[in-house]
C-alpha cells in the first residue's frame, strides 16, 4: 500500500530574487529575469544574458561564486521549512539535487570538487537534519528525480518527511561548456519559437518539503512519478520524443490517472532546436492517443534561465502555481511555434477549465527523462 | 521490513581485471590494456564491436565493461530491458573529465565534446543506449564513508514496483587520484529483480557495516 505524499512547504531563490512569491509573481506576470551578464560578464561565452541571482537576493554581495549553490540552497530550504511549519528536523533528511554543486576546487583554488553529496551534507549539517543526506545528479532532470526519490521513500513508509533541495549557479565551466556545444542563444532564449537559437542559463535554488501527513499539506499531492531513458544518444534527444513520452506516460499511470485527466503541462523547454522539437513530438504523440492536442503547456526557462539541476524543483513550483492560479502563464518569447502543433503552447496565458492535475517533465544529458504529477 | 532483491547477474572491473557471472574472467595483462580499457577491450571481452568506446569517459568505460562481464543483455531480454532502471553511485564522479575540461578553458577552443561527461548521468546514458535500458535513470553521489545508497534506492524502486529490474552498482574511475579523492578504479554492477531465481540475494545495506558491494564481488568470484 502506497502512502500519499503531500507538499508541505516550498522555497526558491532565482533570478527574480529571494522567495517563491517573487518567482511565481514574476513568471505569471510575463516578466523575465534574464539580464545582461554581470557576475559572469568576464567569462567568454556566446551569449549576452544570464538569469543571475540579483545582488541583494543572497544578503551578501561579496559571497564567493563557489558558495552560491550552498547559500541559495539554505535560503530556499529555510523558506520551505517555514511554510511547512518548522517540522522536527531530527527526523528529517535532505535529498540534494544538483548538476555539480560547488566547483571552486575544479575551477580555482577552492575546496569544492563538484560533489553533489558534499553540498547535501553541508545543507544537512547547517540546518540540523537528523537523517543522512542523499545526493543526486541527473543533469538537468536532477530536481524532478529528487522529488521522485523522496516521494518513493515517504510513500513506502521509510520516513515521514524529507526536504528536496535543488541548487546550481552558473560559472565559467558551465557557461563555456554549453557555449562550446553551440547550445547558447546569443540573446534571451525563445523556447518553441521558430527563431529559437538555444538555451539561456540561470542561477537557481528550489526546495520542497514532502510529508506523509495531509494535515501538513498546502493542498497539493505528489500523486505520481515516472522515469525513462532515451537510450539513443547521450547528449542529443530522441528525435521522436519517445523518452519524454514514456516518462510522462509512466508518471500519469503511476498517479492512477488517464492522459485526459491532466490539466496543465510544465515543460522542459530549453530553447534548443532539437530539444523543443522532440519534446513537442513526444508529448504530441502521447496526447494524440486521446485528444487533438495536449493540455495547456508552458516552459519558463525564457524567464528564469535554465537553472540546470535546480530547474526540476523550481519548475515544479511553477507547475503547482499553475494549479493554484488556474492558469498557465505565457510562453515568454514565443511568437510563432514551428514545433508539433499538438503541443498546446501559446505566447499568451491560458486559463484552465479544470485545475486538478499538473504534469512536470524534465530531461538531461545521458538521455535521462523524469516526470512527476502534482494533484489538488 | 527492509526490502531485499534477487541478484540475476553481476560484474566487476577493478585494478586486477574484469570478471563476472557471464563467465568473463580476465586480467589487464591479458587484455593488454590499462583500466578502464581501450577501444579494443570490449571486443576482447565479449566479441562485440564498440566503435565509440574509446571516446567515452572513464566511469562509462568501467560500467560498460562491468555490464559485459555480467552479461546484461543475456540475462534480460529486449522487452525486460525496455523497463529496466539504472541506479549507480559514485564518490569521485566525473573527476577526470572535470579537470580535463577545466584545463581546456585556457585554450582558444574548449574541448566541447567532453563537456557532457562532466555530468555523471551521461556515463549512465552510455550504458542505457548500449543495452537499450529505458527505465528510470538515477545517478547517486555518495561520500566515501557512506556507500550503498544506490543499492538502497534500487531496492526501493523494486519494492515499489516502479521498475521490474534495476541495473545497480557503483563506479569510481578516474585517471589519477587527487588530494580530495583516492580513486580506487572500480565498477561493480548487479542486475536485480524483486524476487525469483538468481545467483544470490542482496540485502538492505545498513550504515557503517563495511563495503555493501563486497557480496556482489564474491558472487562474481565464485562464478
Amino acid at each position: 500500500m502506497r502512502r500519499p505524499v503531500y507538499i508541505a512547504g516550498r522555497g526558491a531563490v532565482t533570478g527574480f530574487g529571494r522567495g517563491l512569491a517573487a518567482l511565481c509573481d514574476g513568471v505569471f506576470a510575463g516578466e523575465s529575469a534574464l539580464r545582461e551578464r554581470h557576475r559572469t560578464a568576464s567569462f567568454r561565452a556566446e551569449t549576452t544574458v544570464c538569469g543571475e541571482f540579483p545582488d541583494d537576493a543572497l544578503s551578501d554581495p561579496t559571497i564567493r561564486e563557489g558558495d552560491l549553490p550552498l547559500r541559495a540552497a539554505l535560503l530556499a530550504t529555510e523558506e520551505a521549512m517555514a511554510e511547512a511549519g518548522q517540522p522536527d528536523v531530527s527526523k528529517m533528511g535532505v535529498v540534494l539535487a544538483t548538476t555539480k554543486g560547488d566547483m571552486s576546487g575544479i575551477c580555482g583554488r577552492g575546496t569544492g570538487m563538484g560533489s553533489p553529496i558534499r553540498l547535501g551534507a553541508m545543507v544537512s549539517e547547517a540546518l540540523g537534519f537528523g537523517l543522512n543526506p542523499t545526493g543526486l545528479s541527473c543533469a538537468c532532470a536532477s530536481g524532478v528525480a529528487g522529488i521522485t526519490s523522496a516521494a518513493r521513500r515517504i510513500a513506502s513508509g521509510e520516513c515521514d518527511r524529507l526536504a528536496v533541495v535543488a541548487s546550481d549557479a552558473v560559472n565559467e565551466f558551465i557557461l563555456r561548456g554549453f557555449g562550446g556545444l553551440g547550445a547558447l542563444d546569443p540573446g534571451p532564449c525563445r523556447p518553441f519559437d521558430a527563431a529559437r537559437r538555444g538555451v539561456s542559463l540561470g542561477d537557481g535554488a528550489g526546495a520542497v518539503v514532502l510529508s506523509a501527513f495531509e494535515s501538513e499539506s498546502i493542498g497539493i499531492r505528489v500523486s505520481g512519478y515516472g522515469g525513462a531513458n532515451d537510450a539513443c544518444h547521450v547528449t542529443g534527444p530522441d528525435y521522436d520524443g519517445r523518452g519524454v513520452g514514456l516518462a510522462a506516460r509512466r508518471a500519469v499511470a503511476h498517479a492512477g490517472l488517464g492522459l485526459e485527466d491532466i490539466d496543465a503541462l510544465q515543460l522542459h523547454a530549453t530553447g534548443t532546436r532539437a530539444n523543443d522539437s522532440s519534446e513537442a513530438i513526444g508529448l504530441g504523440d502521447l496526447w494524440g492517443e486521446v485528444a487533438a492536442s495536449t493540455p495547456p503547456a508552458f516552459g519558463s526557462k525564457a524567464q528564469t534561465g535554465h537553472t540546470l539541476g535546480a530547474a526540476g524543483v523550481i519548475e515544479s513550483l511553477l507547475a503547482i502555481a499553475s494549479l493554484e492560479r488556474q492558469t498557465v502563464p505565457a510562453n515568454h518569447g514565443l511568437t510563432r511555434s514551428d514545433c508539433d502543433a499538438r503541443l498546446n503552447v501559446r505566447g499568451q496565458p491560458q486559463g484552465l477549465k479544470r485545475a486538478n492535475h499538473a504534469l512536470k517533465v524534465a530531461g538531461g544529458f545521458g538521455g535521462v527523462q523524469s516526470a512527476v504529477v502534482f494533484s489538488v | 521490513m527492509k526490502p531485499s532483491a534477487t541478484v540475476l547477474a553481476c560484474g566487476v572491473l577493478n585494478r586486477s581485471g574484469v570478471f563476472g557471472t557471464s563467465g568473463t574472467s580476465t586480467t589487464w595483462d591479458d587484455l593488454e590494456a590499462d583500466p578502464p580499457g581501450t577501444g579494443r577491450t570490449v571486443q576482447k571481452i565479449s566479441g562485440k564491436t564498440d566503435a565509440t568506446f574509446r571516446r567515452i569517459d572513464y566511469p562509462a568505460r568501467a560500467l560498460v565493461l562491468a555490464c559485459e562481464a555480467a552479461g546484461v543483455d543475456k540475462v534480460l531480454n529486449e522487452e525486460q530491458r525496455d523497463q529496466t532502471a539504472i541506479c549507480v553511485e559514485t564518490e569521485v564522479g566525473s573527476l577526470t573529465t572535470d579537470l580535463d575540461f577545466q584545463k581546456s578553458l585556457s585554450h582558444e577552443v574548449v574541448q566541447a565534446s567532453i563537456f557532457p561527461y562532466s555530468l555523471t548521468s551521461t556515463s549512465l546514458g552510455e550504458v542505457a543506449l548500449r543495452y537499450k535500458l529505458r527505465g528510470p535513470t538515477l545517478s547517486v553521489s555518495v561520500l566515501d564513508h557512506a556507500p550503498g545508497e544506490s543499492l538502497r534506492e534500487a531496492l526501493r524502486i523494486l519494492a515499489a514496483g516502479d521498475a521490474p529490474f534495476v541495473v545497480a552498482g557503483r563506479a569510481d574511475a578516474a585517471r589519477e587520484s587527487t588530494p580530495d579523492f583516492d580513486v580506487e578504479m572500480r565498477a561493480v554492477i548487479a542486475v536485480l529483480a524483486p524476487s525469483g531465481d538468481g545467483i544470490g540475494t542482496i540485502e538492505w545495506p545498513e550504515d557503517n557495516v563495511g563495503d555493501p558491494f563486497a557480496p556482489l564481488v564474491r558472487m562474481c568470484q565464485r562464478a
